[in-house]
């Protein structure tokens, strides 16, 4: 009897986990570079009383077995890679990748991570940074007198000077993972690799499937809100449905004890 | 005299396996590829009922069979329903629905499963995996390498960027398919199915039927207090019998 007890344990507790993930989603339904995460269920092991195929007589089997299920577990969030709307700001180091790639970003203790975000701003020493004041990588720095700063779509970055020369300054890189979703997110809009993304696989923009840059622009969140809703609806339904078993066997329990009085 | 109270007690239990069944069903309401079950119950003992009638012809009493009476019920199989659940469209390049008949055959753990689960996503390796790490076959039973641009048509052909053919998605029938966990089925004869279309971008959802859980749940509790009932009724006639009919006084 206990068993359907924690079954539908499992089950408001998985929804609980679901509605989570929703709302992170939600809160973030404004965040440049934001990529919506989703709850992924398994159900659980089953107990066989009788496995199918048992024999019965000499010379019939069980066409079914006998079994029970333990309920349902969160098996996985996976963050969902898809493209985001691009807004245009016409800001000169407002930089969205239009496909696949990252920009790498050097963190305070030298590693590398990895963003979707591409508000760059210039430092005080004039490097390219990001909002928080980490060093783009490669480091590109803007001299002092440039008049206008050109970023061209396979990542050139160029600056007119106040003589009206042109000087190239650097090539921003991307990077492409076999599995993005493996990425683990450290906040910040940043992301480090792990075993399960794989190496990062350096290229140019706009070549061998690395998305253009596009100077200008800000990918916004690819979280959709009418799905969010949907799923909040169904998570709120499947939550009460699994609390009107617990209600039941509840109540079965109570009646059972009522057997003797 | 107790056969009456383990009757009715037995009656209770099977509510009882039906709604542990009722409860796991309700828990993945929302799981994809998950299967909703079916129990049968069935009386398990049977006995002859008679009465006694007068012989005269031997001057002894004689018994005459009115009828069998079968009882003691027992939970005798739990049954999947196979039926297509619902597609959610999700856009995902990984994510394959089966429309029909037939399941993804899986390598995990060193064997061979069975799933609906279309929740796929890719390893560090470009292998297509399910999100515990089992591996898609495909028809020749070989693990499927998988970037982004690739396309799967509804028979399963996968292509890559330029549309050349690369290998197929295995769509298997089973006979007898059982449940494993981790909405995996384990089956005998693996057959090449005919019976379906997949689809890119999709995902089958739970196929468990809430409402139908809900009504099976009334009619189990309701049938739980009713075999309350009758065990309270018949330990009250069994005390009537040991305390008014066998007193002494």
């Amino acid at each position: 009897m206990m068993i359907s007890l924690y079954s539908a344990a499992t089950g408001m507790s998985a929804q609980q986990f679901k509605l989570d993930t929703i709302a992170n989603n939600l809160a973030n339904v404004d965040t440049t570079g934001y990529k919506k995460v989703r709850a992924e269920f398994q159900d659980l092991l089953y107990q066989y009383v009788k496995n199918a195929g048992t024999p019965t007589a000499a010379t019939s089997s069980l066409p079914t077995g006998l079994y029970v299920g333990h309920g349902v577990r969160t098996a996985a969030t996976t963050r969902i890679f898809t493209l985001g709307n691009f807004e245009q700001t016409g800001n000169a180091l407002d930089l969205a990748i239009a496909g696949d790639g990252f920009f790498q970003i050097q963190l305070q203790d030298g590693r590398i991570a990895y963003t979707r975000d591409g508000s760059f701003k210039i430092d005080s020493e004039g490097r390219i940074v990001t909002s928080n004041g980490l060093l783009l990588v490669p480091e590109i720095t803007i001299p002092e007198n440039a008049v206008s700063i050109n970023v061209s779509p396979d990542g050139i970055v160029s600056a007119e000077l106040q003589d009206g020369t042109i000087q190239e300054l650097g090539t921003i890189t991307l990077v492409r993972f076999v599995n993005p979703s493996g990425l683990k997110s450290i906040g910040d809009n940043l992301y480090i690799a792990t075993p399960a993304s794989g190496d990062p696989i350096e290229g140019v923009p706009g070549q061998d499937g690395f998305g253009a840059i596009k100077q200008g622009f800000l990918e916004k969140s690819n979280v959709d809100v009418v799905r969010e809703m949907v799923d909040m609806i169904t998570a709120q339904r499947a939550y009460e449905f699994n609390s009107r078993v617990i209600q039941t066997a509840d109540e079965m329990l109570r009646t059972a004890t009522n057997v003797k009085r | 005299m107790t056969r009456g109270i383990y009757n009715a007690a037995m009656g209770m239990l099977v509510d009882m396996a039906k709604l542990d069944r009722i409860a796991n069903d309700l828990a993945n309401v929302d799981t994809a590829g998950y299967k909703q079950d079916r129990e049968a119950f069935r009386a398990y003992l049977r006995r002859e009922v008679f009465r006694q009638e007068p012989d005269p012809v031997e001057s002894r009493t004689k018994k005459v069979p009115i009828g069998p009476l079968e009882y003691a019920t027992v939970l005798d199989e739990v049954r999947t329903d196979l039926s297509q659940g619902p597609v959610e469209k999700t856009d995902v390049p990984y994510h394959l629905a089966i429309n029909g008949e037939g399941f993804f055959r899986i390598e995990f753990n060193g064997g061979e499963y069975y799933t609906r689960n279309g929740e796929f996503t890719v390893n560090s390796e470009g292998y297509i995996v399910t999100n515990y790490g089992g591996y898609l076959l495909d028809e020749n039973g070989e693990r499927v390498r998988f970037f982004d641009d690739f396309t799967v048509d509804e028979e399963g052909y996968v292509r890559d960027a330029y549309g050349n053919i690369v290998t197929r998605i295995g769509v298997y029938n089973l006979e007898n398919p059982e449940k494993f966990g981790n909405t995996l089925f384990t089956g005998e004869n693996p057959s090449p199915s005919e019976n379906f279309r997949i689809m890119q971008g999709y995902v089958e959802k739970s196929n468990v039927d809430a409402l139908k859980a809900m009504v099976d749940m009334i009619s189990a509790m309701r049938h739980y207090e009713l075999s309350q009932r009758a065990v309270t009724v018949n330990d009250e006639l069994n005390g009537k019998l040991i305390n008014s009919l066998a007193s002494l006084k």
